[in-house]
Formats: C-alpha cells, sequence, structure tokens
C-alpha cells in the first residue's frame, strides 16, 4: 500500500467518522444561550442534545478492463514510374506497402516519389518530418523502412517483421517490375538492420486466389476486402468488383476511425483513472523526496522550514492537476522553492542534496511526461504518436542476431504470404502488447 | 487561510461564521479528541462539547489563532475526560476486585481498518501527528499545538505513516 493511498484511506476514514452535523450542535448552542439568559433570568438549565453519527456512504468506482486500440491495416502506396534505374521502365501508378501505418506514395513515370500522403493516423505519423517527395523509389523504401524500424515497427528477436509489397498500375493491374525492385530494396534494409523479415510481394494461397477469382478480383484485393470484413465492414458480394482499391482503403481507414472513437469513448474513464494515478504517484515521488530532504534541514531555521512545507504543499498539489499546463507551472514552481531552499543552507552536503533533488524533480517530470502523453496516445496527433513511438522504440531493439534474411524468408515466406490479412491481425496483437 | 476573521462574527452570534468555523475544524478537533481517547463515541460527543464551549467562550477569545484556540479546547476536553475515566475505572477496582485495575483504553475496530490500526499502533504523539494531519491541518498548526519543531512532526509523521504501512502489508 502507497503512502498516498494510506492517507487518502485515512482521510475518508476520518471523515467518516467525524460529526458532520451542525444543526445539532447549533441546536445546543441555542439551548445553551437560551439557558445562559435564563440562569440569569431564573437559573434554569438546558437539556444537551446530541448528533446521530453522521453515516458517509462511499461510492466505489469499479472500472474495467482498459484495451488500447491499434490501428491495424497499413500500406504504403507509392508510384514510380520511368527509368529510376536505366534499365527498368515503369508505368505510372502506386505500389502499396503494408506494414500497419498506411501510406499512399505516389510516383512518376521517372520513379520518383512526387508525394507521400497518411491514409490513417499510423500512416500520418509514419511521415512525420519525413520528406520523401523527389526522393527515388529506393531512397524513399529505405527512409520508410528506417522510419518504421525507429517507430517499432520491426524489432530484433521478433520473427513476424513483414512488409506487403504491391505495386500497382492506375489501371489496377499488378507492375511486377516495381514490385520486385521495391522487394529487392526492402530486402536488403532487412539484412542490413540483422533483422529477421519477410518482404512479401504477393499473396500466393490458392484457396485465396481461387476466391478472389470467382470474383473476378485478384487477390490482393481480396484480401483488402477481408481485412475490411474482419474489422466489422459490411460490404455487398456484388461490389467485390467494382469497388476500387483506394475505396477499400477508405472503407478499412474509415472502419478503424469509428472502432477507435467507440474505443476512446469507452477508456475515458480508465484513462482518467490512469491519469489520476499518475499524477499521485508523481506528487508521491516528489512528497518522498522532501520528506528525506527535511530530516536534514535544521529545525531551528523556520524559514527553511516554512519553505518545505510550500514545497510540500505543491507537491500534494500536483495529485489533483487537470492540464499539462498546471503540472508544468507547479513543476516549475517546486524547482524554484528547491533553489530558494539553498539560500538557508551552508552545510555543503545539505546543498548538494537541494542540488540532486531538483535533478531528480526534473527528471521525474520528464519521464512521467512521456506517460502522459502515452496514455494520451488515443486522441494523439500524428506527430505525437510519431514522438511516442520514436521515444519508445528509437533504440532499435537490443538482439544482435545475424539472421540470414533469404533463408528466412524462404522459410516463412510463403507461409505468411497465404493470409496476409491475418498477419496483420498478428500485427495487432503485436502492437497491443508494444504499448 | 486563518479563520481568525471569524472570531469576531461569531461573537455577533453569526451564525454563517459559526458554521464556516465547524466545517473547517470539525474533523480535526474530532481527531484531538479521538487521538486522545481512542473512543469514537466519547470523542464525536467531545467534539460537539467543544463547539458548544466555543460558543459560550468566545468572547474569552483574544488576539490570533482561532482554529490553535478550538484545539486547545478540545484537547483540554479530552484530556479531562480521560482524567474522569480513569478515576471511575479505579473507584470501581476498589468496589468491585474481579475488574482490573488498569485503565483499559476501549479501542474500536468496527469500521475504519487504518484508523483503528492507528489508534492501536502509534503512542498519543504520533496518533495525534497522523490524525489530525489528515484531517487537513497543516503541519505548521500540528507543530503549534504540540509545542514541537515543525521537523520533527514532518519525520514523526513520515515514520507513522511506515508503521501503519508496514502493519496493512504484513496483516493485511
Amino acid at each position: 500500500m502507497k503512502k498516498r493511498s494510506i492517507e487518502r484511506q485515512l482521510k475518508k476514514e476520518i471523515e467518516s467518522a467525524s460529526p458532520s452535523d451542525f444543526s445539532a450542535v447549533f441546536a445546543r448552542c441555542e439551548k445553551s444561550t437560551v439557558a445562559q439568559t435564563e440562569e440569569v433570568l431564573v437559573g434554569a438549565g438546558g437539556e444537551e442534545v446530541r448528533s446521530p453519527r453522521r453515516k458517509t456512504k462511499l461510492t466505489a468506482l469499479i472500472l474495467a478492463g482498459f484495451l488500447f486500440l491499434s490501428l491495424a491495416v497499413g500500406f504504403l502506396i507509392g508510384g514510380i514510374r520511368g527509368a529510376f534505374d536505366s534499365k527498368l521502365k515503369f508505368s505510372q501508378g502506386y505500389f502499396l506497402l503494408d506494414i500497419n501505418p498506411s501510406v499512399e506514395v505516389a510516383y512518376n513515370e521517372e520513379g520518383i516519389v512526387t508525394s507521400a500522403v497518411g491514409l490513417n493516423d499510423d500512416g500520418k505519423a509514419l511521415l512525420v518530418g519525413l520528406a520523401l517527395t523527389d526522393k527515388s523509389y529506393q531512397e524513399a523504401a529505405d527512409m520508410l523502412f528506417e522510419r518504421c524500424y525507429a517507430m517499432g515497427y520491426f524489432a530484433r528477436g521478433r520473427e513476424d517483421n513483414a512488409m506487403l509489397v504491391t505495386a500497382l498500375s492506375e489501371d489496377g493491374e499488378k507492375d511486377k517490375a516495381m514490385t520486385d525492385a521495391i522487394r529487392s530494396a526492402l530486402a536488403n534494409s532487412f539484412i542490413k538492420n540483422k533483422l529477421c523479415g519477410v518482404v512479401i510481394t504477393g499473396v500466393s494461397d490458392p484457396a485465396l486466389e481461387e476466391n478472389a477469382k470467382n470474383y473476378g478480383i485478384n487477390a490482393q484485393k481480396y484480401g483488402l476486402i477481408l481485412s475490411y470484413l474482419a474489422l466489422g465492414g459490411a460490404l455487398e458480394e456484388e461490389r467485390y468488383a467494382s469497388v476500387s482499391v483506394r475505396e477499400l482503403y477508405a472503407l478499412i481507414d474509415g472502419k478503424e476511425q469509428e472502432l477507435k472513437a467507440a474505443k476512446i469513448a469507452e477508456n475515458e474513464l480508465i484513462l482518467n483513472k490512469f491519469e489520476r494515478e499518475l499524477h499521485e504517484t508523481l506528487s508521491e515521488q516528489i512528497e518522498g523526496l522532501l520528506d528525506t530532504m527535511g530530516v536534514y534541514l535544521s529545525d531551528e531555521k523556520t524559514a527553511q522550514q516554512e519553505k518545505l512545507e510550500a514545497l510540500q504543499e505543491n507537491a500534494a498539489a500536483l495529485e489533483n492537476v487537470q492540464t499539462q499546463t498546471e503540472r508544468k507551472q507547479l513543476i516549475d514552481e517546486i524547482i524554484l522553492q528547491l533553489e530558494g531552499l539553498k539560500a538557508g543552507e551552508t552545510d555543503a552536503q545539505v546543498l548538494a542534496m537541494i542540488d540532486n533533488a531538483k535533478i531528480s524533480v526534473s527528471v521525474l517530470y520528464n519521464f512521467f511526461e512521456k506517460a502522459f502523453i502515452l496514455l494520451k496516445k488515443e486522441s494523439a496527433t500524428p506527430e505525437q504518436i510519431c514522438k511516442i513511438r520514436l521515444w519508445k522504440f528509437a533504440s532499435y531493439g537490443d538482439g544482435a542476431e545475424d539472421v540470414g534474411f533469404e533463408e528466412w524468408q524462404a522459410l516463412y515466406e510463403e507461409s505468411v504470404a497465404k493470409r496476409w490479412y491475418e498477419m496483420k491481425e498478428a500485427w495487432r496483437k503485436a502492437r497491443k502488447q508494444d504499448f | 487561510m486563518t479563520l481568525d476573521h471569524l472570531a469576531p462574527k461569531i461573537i455577533r452570534r453569526d451564525e454563517k461564521a459559526f458554521a464556516e468555523l465547524y466545517e473547517r475544524t470539525r474533523r480535526i478537533v474530532y481527531s484531538v479528541c479521538l487521538s486522545i481517547l481512542k473512543n469514537r463515541a466519547v470523542a464525536e460527543e467531545l467534539s460537539q462539547d467543544t463547539f458548544v464551549a466555543v460558543w459560550e467562550r468566545i468572547d474569552e477569545f483574544r488576539g490570533n489563532g482561532l482554529k490553535l484556540w478550538v484545539l486547545t479546547i478540545a484537547k483540554h476536553k479530552a484530556l479531562n475526560e480521560l482524567r474522569r475515566r480513569k478515576r471511575e475505572v479505579a473507584v470501581d477496582f476498589f468496589e468491585n476486585e474481579t475488574i482490573g485495575g488498569e485503565y483499559v483504553i476501549e479501542t474500536q475496530v468496527e469500521e475504519g481498518l487504518l484508523l483503528s490500526v492507528a489508534l492501536e499502533r502509534l503512542n498519543e504523539v504520533d496518533r495525534q501527528i497522523v490524525l489530525m494531519k489528515n484531517s487537513g491541518a497543516k503541519t505548521k498548526e500540528i507543530a503549534e499545538f504540540l509545542q514541537m519543531p515543525r521537523g520533527t512532526v514532518s519525520w514523526r509523521y513520515a515514520e507513522a505513516l511506515k508503521v501503519l504501512r508496514n502493519y496493512v502489508e504484513v496483516e493485511g
């Protein structure tokens, strides 16, 4: 049980036990006044009135489980046309990299990226600060790979690192040359980073292919439809052939947004609870620091004790702050107050201790601030998501296993590729674990 | 914020001012009584008595420190009650030898686990500090009331909380 919990419980118990019936007290006071008056007049006394104990009913708030909603479907659509390599020629179109974020990268006939747009929150976050325009498809693929890695979409020691590559020309036909080129570039990135990884270049599941064929569509598109249906979307079979790939992505994105909004509403209470707990912990940590410090400040120095008390009040107030601004203001004030404490001390050790406390408060604040941002992830902007993921994953994992990509690819590609939409489900789970 | 500004109003029999004083000090008054007597029902009664006494004797209040003055009344009432009860137990002892000679302080455990643990496990001063602090009293006020340095109050409070925490964690 934490110190703060004990204090809270004690306060609750005292509040519950202490009498609160002012009217009963005042009735006695009035009788006493009357009695005093009568005593003067006739010498009579008054009867005492005892207050009934106040029973405070406490309502317990039970919070159910907390689920982070992770956005799962992701892709990179890019277009590169023309000769990025003098030996290769592409039709104008776009290629699709399915990792987790959804990004549309358009390319021209020269194989130069002309635009990159995030199609969902994760996709937007992935692109924050990434200038892909005017880069070659190879550079763009490298940059995207690096960013994905930095943001935790790939990790060493994990065997589900995967990207799906599909290049489509504008008319919707597969652009095999581009698919192979992108695949090659990404495969090199996996090898370079010593990651177990697979670049899936097509859907090879015969059953999927067959089903797709029955609907008159390619397996890739069919996979997207299945992804949409897996998210709870509804699409009539008659529309399978007519719906465009872009429309499907939009549908998936819309569904994800819908689910996300529902989840945010559902989680609001729980998020608030977590936030409160974080505030309490921050407050408690700082109070703990101050308690320790208080022992070393001289009792005789009244001014010092007053300063310490003001500090303790601010630390306690942290528990009830509502906004980031309030939190920052209080922390700034606490650091200033700590600096002020130094003025009343001469002992070098005490001065060093105060300096250490200042640093500790800053470190604590920064740590908790990150936690607060993380907590707010569900409603975070792409910039915040990008920051969160970079903060969390920028270490690029800690494994050093040297993996033979080609071998791994040979072993796993086919099986993974069979159900790439199922793999995305695995990604969803993996991402839930991330946070 | 000091409560001294309420005193002139209470002298003029301002019910609202008295209600404010009551609301802002009732928990601490109860805590002082409870920490001395360790009996919730008696502490509750004495809390009422304290406020009645404040109402009756407000004319006697001089200068500043209304809250401290109220708490002092509560303390004296609680100590008087404690002495009275000790005397009664002593009389019982001589009248009926089967009754134990020691004055047994009643501790009610039926509700409020931590409060009960605080009453059971802490010495009187630590009890007062813990109860007053968690009733809303500031360290400075407790230090003035108990006439000890603020640093000592802070330190004893932290130590007392450790005792409570250990007890709760072990006894669960």
